[in-house]
Formats: C-alpha cells, structure tokens, sequence
C-alpha cells in the first residue's frame, strides 16, 4: 500500500475560536488505516475540543477561522451540514467520556443502536434490531438477546460504555474517536474496555483517535501520541519513546508527575515532581520540572494508643422494600500519624465507610473509637466537638464549595460554628491555613469560580485544615484533578501530615496513588474488608485474587510499550 | 421489566392512595360549607320575600337542614354509600342527575382547552427553544407574557367582539345551535364552533405556562451528553428535537398538565359565564349563590374526583414516558 492512501485522516492548521479566545490554535497531526493515536493533554489542553471540531460537533459559538479536516480525500470543513451528517456516525464514529449520561434514559439500547443502522444502512425495522442484537454480542454483553430492551439506567457504567462503542462501530466507520472513554470507569472495568475497542479496531480495521488525559492508558494502547498543552501542540512522537529523557520538558514532566503502580514510588522515599508553567518575555511558554526536596518524617507511633479503632461497623441502606448493606463488619485501626489507604471500586462501600466514621450515616451495629473516645451513638451536641477534631476532604472540587459564599465566607463559617468568636482570630486562623495549602491571601475575597479545579481542592483542603483537626477522611481527593495537578496536592498532603500531624484515611480508586501516600492499605470488595496489608506487602503479595486483579488491570496499562521498547 | 408492568404497578399504587383521599376531601368540604353564613332555606326564603318562622322551619325539616351538623354529615355519607349525591332544594331535582346534565359540557370543553394548550404551548416552546435568544424567542416571550397577564374574562370578551360581532365567523355564545336538527358531522362542526371561542379563551393562560415551561425543559435537555451522542450518530436537528430531546423534556410538563386540571375547573367559572356556556362552573356559582350545599359538596366531590384521576392518567403517562418511574426498588 502506498503512504498516500494509507492516510486516513489529515488535519492540518486547525484552529478553534471561541469568541477573541483561541482554544486550540494550528494544530496538526495525521491518523492512518488502522492506526491509534493519541492526543494527550490535560483539562484546557483543547484536546476534547479538536475531536468536536473533526466531528463539526463544536458548540454553536465556536467557529473555526482556518485549517483543512481531509478525511479520505474531502474536506470535513468544506461540506454542507447535510454531507456531514452522512459521514457522522457512519464514516467517523465518536465515544464519549460520561456512560452514564451519554444514552438517551427513556429508549431502549436496542432502540438507540438501531437508530444509526436505520438512518445509515437503511435497514428495517426487524433487520436493526437483529444486527443490535449482534453487535451487542460482539461489545460481549451477555444475554444480548433479552438486554436489547433495556433501558440504560438498567446497566452497569462499563456496560453502558459498551453500549456507545456498539453504537458506535455499528456502521463499521473507518475512524473512531474515543474521548476519555473510560476516564469515569473503574480500573478492571477500564482496562476492559480499551481492550474491546483494540480488539475492534483490528476487526474492523479502523483508525482510532484516543483523547485522554491518562498516560498508562497512552503508552500501552497507542501507536503514537500527540501532547497539546494549551491548545498549542507541543509534540509528537512514537508511544515507545513517551518516556525517553530526550522529550519536550512538557512530556517529561507529565510522565514524572504520573505516578505508576509498578514504580513503587512511595512518599517516605520521594516526593513527586511538580510541573510550572512560566511564561517568559517573549510571551513563551517555559516548561519547569520541579521536584521537591524530601523532607523527614517523623515514623508512626504504634505504641500509642490509635486515634481511630473502628470494630465490626456495619451500615444497612434501607428503601421501603429494599434492604441494601452498604458496609458489612468492617474492622480497622489508625494510628497516630498514619495514613490508611482504602481502595475499591464503586459500589464496594468505602465511601459508606468514611460517611460511617463522620457519623453522617448511622451504624446499624459495631463501634467507632475516636481518640479513646466511643462516638458510635453520640448525639448532635456531644458529637460537636468532636467533629473539630474529624474532618474530611471531598472528591469534586467544584461541587463541593458553595458557589455563592467567598472564600473567607466558606473558611469562617466552621470557626463560627465551633466557638471562635473573635473576628481578629479568625481573620489570623484563615492567614495561617492559606499559608499552609500556599494560596496568597488574597483569595479570601474571592468567589470559588475564579479558582482552577487544583486551587479549588486547595480551598477544601483549607476548609478541612482550618479547625486544626487530628483525623482528615480525604476521600478521592486528586480523582478530579489533572496529573500534574494531583501531584501538588499529593506532595502538599505529605507536607501538611508532617506540620500539622495529622493522620490520615484516604480512600481512592486509583491503586498507583494509593500506593504512594500509604502506609497500609485495606481493599474492600462488596461492602466488606477482603485485605488489610503494609504498603510495600500488599502490591507485592496480595493475599487474594482480586487485590491480584486489581493489580494486574492497574499495572498492565503501562508495560506492554515499554516491555517492547526495551 | 415490560412497559405494561410498571404502568399496572403506578396504577395500583395511586388508586390504593386515592381512597383516603376523596374521604378527607368530602368530609373537610362538608365541614368549611358550614362555615358559611345561611342556608338554602335562607335564600330560598328571601327570594320568595315573604316567609314564616313556620314555613322555613318546614322548608329545612324536608330537607334535613335542622339536624345536628354530624347528623347531617352522616346522612351524607349514608347517601354516598348507595351512589346517591343527595336532592338539590334549589332545583328541586337529584344532585346526580343536575350534575350529569353539566358535566358533559364543562368536560368536552376542559379537554378541548388542555389539548390546545398543549399543543400551541408545545409547538411554540420547541420554537423558542431552537431560536433561543434570538429574535423569534424573543417575540414568543412577549407573547406569552402577554398571554399569561391578560385576565382570562377579557380575552374572552375581546375574542367575541372580534370574531363574533366584528367578523361575525363565530357565535358568541351558548353550547349549539338552538332548535338545530343536525346530525352526525354536521352537529359535530355545530358544537365545534360554539366550543372554538370559550376553549381558546380558557387555553391562552395554559399555553403560557406550557410554552415557559417548554422551552426551559427543552434547553435543559439540550445541553445533555445523550443529544450530542444523537449528533454524532449523524441524526437531523429535527429528528434530534423530536425523538430525542422532546420526549426527555416531555416529563416535567405532564406533571404541569396534571396539576392544571384542578386549576381550569376554576378558570371555567368565568369562561362559562362570559360564554353562557351550561356547565359545571357556572353550576357551581349558581349553588354558593343559592347556598345549596348539597349540589356544591356534590360538585366539590365530583372535581377532586377529576384532579385525582387526572393525576393517575398523568402518573400513567410518565411511567408511559420515563422507564426510571414505576420500577420495583
């Protein structure tokens, strides 16, 4: 085959504007039959933007003031809206990131599989219906033959994602775009479904484009990869060389900041390093690499007694007719100065655990010791105080601040509640804790939107710190966060256990960051402890086949690349 | 689990619900009515203008309106346990039958009123959706504002003298043309025409609310992961507002509907009267004017009769509309 026709996709110059702003500005890159690559960037990279934009599926407000989109020889820009439609979800098929909320909730899955063979192929009714009923087969949903009238909210979010990839290879399309497509699933689920569009993408010989923020997920799926920061496109290269020393500072750093399960980093032995972005003079991005110096740390004191002993705490969810245990016998101890790291995927009740613990949810049986302290079945005036000494960081930076309330608002408003009725302390409190989560002063006036995702959960962090509690529940508390990101946070909270000497509960789906900032660990599966090791023991004699799944699916994205490249 | 299924659940679950309803409803009516200065033999008396102590205390004994008040409330229950509303003083005639006459009536032209809002209310909402800050939402804004602040007697009058007296295309009034013969189609148009002017008229305030309430669903809708998957699959604008978007908006809309039922039994006092429309409003008006409680408990009973079945039908719809209703927990 000659190199011109094994050219799927040319995109050359694009740019995107939204108004004076240019999200993406000139990129290029190529797709050829068959080919995966990957364009990899972080939150405002204008990576999902350039996929929309391939699709013309920009929001109306968007324009694109130059570039060429060839898609096998025509002009994707060039054609009329009713030419583009005949090559969306027919020549060029598009997955995207939420499962959850990417299916029509009120028809069928086989009704919205059957809808882009009707409109596509033509097809009748019956005939659709018969080829959804294969191709649900062929995303490997069991029972394909009785769950084609099911509605979406009838599925798991991995089977729905399954769903969008029948949906979308339905018409066999030559190029298939995947936008973050397993970003919102569990790590076994994940490595699933990346395995199922490989496996389609040589089936049906298409071109994949991956877009993703994830470079486990890039380095063992790709062929190459595409870096933007910015909307400027900083690199590409082949996938084996991603973590070669001689890449842009930018890719470095990425694959620096990203922490991999097979590494073994762990924070006693290093901190992670720290991407800055300056701009210098001439109005160019400079790209720093920063890792801090390591400080010591004072080791966990097991003599003491432990600030958290939780005895076989169980939690029963109950609907009029539906019991649900949420939390089954769990045991666990903390001690002071420690961090306890939970891992498990949706579903298997560590978020119940930690609202148990907070007391936001009552205990059906079993107690929870608090510094020495029995608080199982404290009521709300004797649990006050102890709530100053408990507090906890939460997932979603952006939901979890009161949009309304500036930020000096946000950080009083516990003091008050707790008895601080001096403005001139409060004001000196709120000083010292943007000191330690280092955000200038000046912040306190301001309203929670005009934070990024990484200074919000700074702002919650701050929250949590400013009563000076003994106990942070931090629960996925760098899961929303972009790499680069999530390792300020992590080097932060290391920082912050040893100033302040606070200890930790830190539930997280992400193995590799659980790793890192532990010292034991607990798995938890269908409500129940399954696992409880140290740190180093866990990752490498696990006790049970799951924990060994768990691994495996975590661990395996990023050593096929580099097993080839060595 | 089947469509059939969770629409038969709904449907058990409301109607185990409304039994105890309609019994607070007709005893809490029958309690507020004696609130209310005077009784039929009152007005019935002072409309006669010369009555006795004697002829009134025979006028109430006839009609039980001496006994005590939980007397009369058993008797009432008493009657409704054999299907009976009780006797009107005032019209001389059984609740049941003064009632049947009506409710024909008032119930052709509450469907008729429902189903143009609906359908205009719709229609214009879609539209000012997909034009949304542009100049066509904006006229339709104007419009429906107008539509929702204008008393809905004015319309009505205005609508006559517009279409009646001015253009002389419509009547004015009543429910069909008096001493007519038609049959078949033709007494349909007959009764078409004499319901065009009062339906529209009690339709307007709706079809307001409805295209507001449209509009706003429609691009809450919009702005959801599903629409821009129903792009990418290649689908027309229209398909994907139709099939797509539309259903979804669809839901909190029929909650709307349901709750309007109650509301345009009220609206169609006026109507009927600014119509002379012979219907249950204006049966109602009639009977708080005559003090004839019997007729009012009787009316009282029948419309939260209506609202709760209303509610079922729109219950039934949204498990109908949305399969995350009605499911099994």
């Amino acid at each position: 085959m000659s190199p011109a026709s094994s050219r799927l996709l040319e995109v050359e110059n694009l740019t995107v504007r939204f108004g004076s702003a240019d999200p993406v500005r000139h990129l290029s890159f190529s797709v050829d039959r068959g080919e995966t690559v990957a364009v990899v960037g972080e939150s405002g990279s204008g990576k999902s933007l350039s996929a929309l934009a391939l699709m013309r599926l920009l929001p109306r407000n968007a324009e694109v003031p130059n570039g060429r989109i060839t898609f096998e020889g025509t002009d994707l820009l060039k054609l009329s809206d009713r030419d583009i439609r005949k090559v969306r979800g027919r020549e060029i098929a598009m997955i995207f990131q939420e499962p959850m909320t990417s299916l029509n909730p009120v028809a069928t899955i086989g009704n919205q599989i059957a809808e882009v063979l009707r409109l596509h192929e033509k097809l009748s009714r019956k005939e659709a219906r018969a080829r959804a009923i294969e191709l649900l087969n062929l995303v490997k949903i069991p029972d394909a033959e009785k769950r084609v009238d099911d509605f979406p909210h009838q599925l798991s979010g991995g089977q729905r994602q399954r769903v969008m990839i029948a949906i979308a290879v339905a018409c066999k399309p030559k190029l298939l775009i995947a936008d973050e497509p397993t970003t919102a699933l569990d790590a076994t689920i994940q490595a699933q479904i990346l395995e199922l569009l490989d496996e389609l993408r040589r089936k049906l010989s298409m071109g994949l484009l991956l877009i993703t923020h994830d470079l486990g997920v890039v380095s063992r799926w790709s062929d190459r990869v595409v870096v933007m920061y910015h909307g400027d496109k900083l690199e590409e290269l082949p996938t084996s060389e991603l973590f070669s020393p001689d890449r842009h500072p930018y890719t470095r750093g990425l694959a620096q900041a990203s922490i991999r399960l097979e590494d073994g980093v762990h924070y006693t032995s290093r901190t992670l390093s720290e991407i800055r972005v300056v701009r210098d003079a001439d109005g160019q991005n400079d790209y720093q690499i920063r890792q801090p110096v390591p400080r010591d740390l004072p080791p966990v004191a097991n003599d003491d007694e432990p600030i958290l002993q939780v005895d076989g705490l169980s939690v029963t969810y109950r609907t009029r007719n539906r019991e649900n245990r949420a939390l089954d016998k769990a045991t666990l101890t903390l001690a002071k100065g420690e961090t306890l790291g939970i891992v498990g995927e949706s579903g298997s009740g560590k978020s119940t655990l930690s609202k148990a613990i907070m007391r936001l949810v009552n205990a059906e049986s079993g107690s929870i010791r608090f510094q020495g302290q029995d608080i199982t079945s404290l009521g709300p005036n004797q649990l006050q105080p102890v709530r100053r000494d408990l507090q906890m960081i939460f997932q979603d930076p952006f939901g979890s601040l009161n949009p309304r309330k500036s930020i000096r608002d946000i950080l009083e408003a516990p003091l008050i509640v707790h008895g601080v009725r001096d403005a001139a302390e409060r004001r000196q409190r709120i000083a010292q804790t943007f000191d330690h989560v280092r955000l200038p002063l000046s912040a306190a006036e301001r309203y929670p939107h005009e934070f990024s995702g990484g200074q919000r959960q700074r702002i919650g962090i701050a929250r949590a710190l400013i009563l000076k509690p003994s106990l942070v529940i931090c629960d996925e508390p760098v899961s929303a966060l972009d790499v680069s990101i999530q390792a300020q946070i992590l080097n932060l909270l290391v920082d912050l256990k040893r100033d302040l000497g606070l200890s930790y509960l830190f539930i997280s789906h992400d193995l590799a960051v659980v790793q890192y900032i532990s010292d034991r660990v607990i798995v938890m599966k269908d409500s129940r402890i399954i696992e409880e090791s140290d740190h180093k023991t866990i990752w490498r004699q696990p006790k049970t086949d799951y924990t060994r799944a768990l691994i495996a699916a975590a661990a395996g994205g990023e050593t096929r690349n580099r097993a080839l490249a060595s | 689990m089947s469509a059939l299924l969770r629409i038969l659940r709904t449907l058990r679950r409301t109607l185990l619900q409304a039994v105890p309803t309609i019994l607070g409803i007709i005893i809490l009516n029958f309690f507020l009515l004696q609130l209310a200065p005077g009784d039929a033999a009152d007005v019935m008396a002072g409309e006669a203008g010369s009555a006795t102590v004697e002829t009134m205390q025979a006028l109430r004994e006839r009609f039980g309106l001496d006994n005590p008040v939980l007397v009369q409330l058993a008797n009432y229950l008493g009657n409704l346990a054999q299907f009976s509303l009780g006797f009107s003083p005032r019209y001389g005639m059984p609740v049941t039958e003064l009632i049947g006459q009506r409710l024909p009536g008032t119930l052709t032209l509450m469907a008729m009123a429902l189903a143009i809002a609906i359908l205009i209310g719709l229609t214009l909402g879609s539209l000012m959706a997909a034009f949304s800050g542009r100049l066509p939402d904006r006229l339709l804004s104007i419009l429906a504002l107008l539509f929702y602040s204008v008393p809905g007697f004015w319309i009505g009058l205005m609508l006559i003298v517009l279409f009646s007296v001015t253009l002389g295309w419509l009547p004015s009034g009543g429910a069909g043309t008096i001493g007519s013969s038609y049959t078949g189609f033709a007494a349909i148009v007959d009764k078409a025409r004499y319901m065009v002017l009062p339906a529209t008229s009690l339709a307007l305030f709706y079809v307001a609310i409805y295209a507001r309430l449209t509009r706003a669903a429609m691009l809450e809708v919009k702005n959801q992961d599903f629409v821009r998957t129903a792009y990418a699959k290649g689908l027309s604008p229209v398909v994907v507002t139709v099939k797509h978007v539309l259903r979804n908006a669809l839901i909190p809309i029929t909650t709307m509907a349901g709750m309007h039922v109650g509301g345009m039994l009220g609206g169609a006092v006026v109507v009927e009267t600014v119509y002379s429309w012979p219907g249950l409003g204006r049966l109602a008006f009639e009977a708080v004017m005559g003090r004839d409680y019997t007729v009012l408990l009787g009316i009282l009973l029948l419309s939260s009769i209506l609202v709760i079945l209303a509610n079922t039908v729109v219950d039934l719809a949204q498990a109908w509309l949305d399969p995350r209703i009605g499911e099994q927990k």
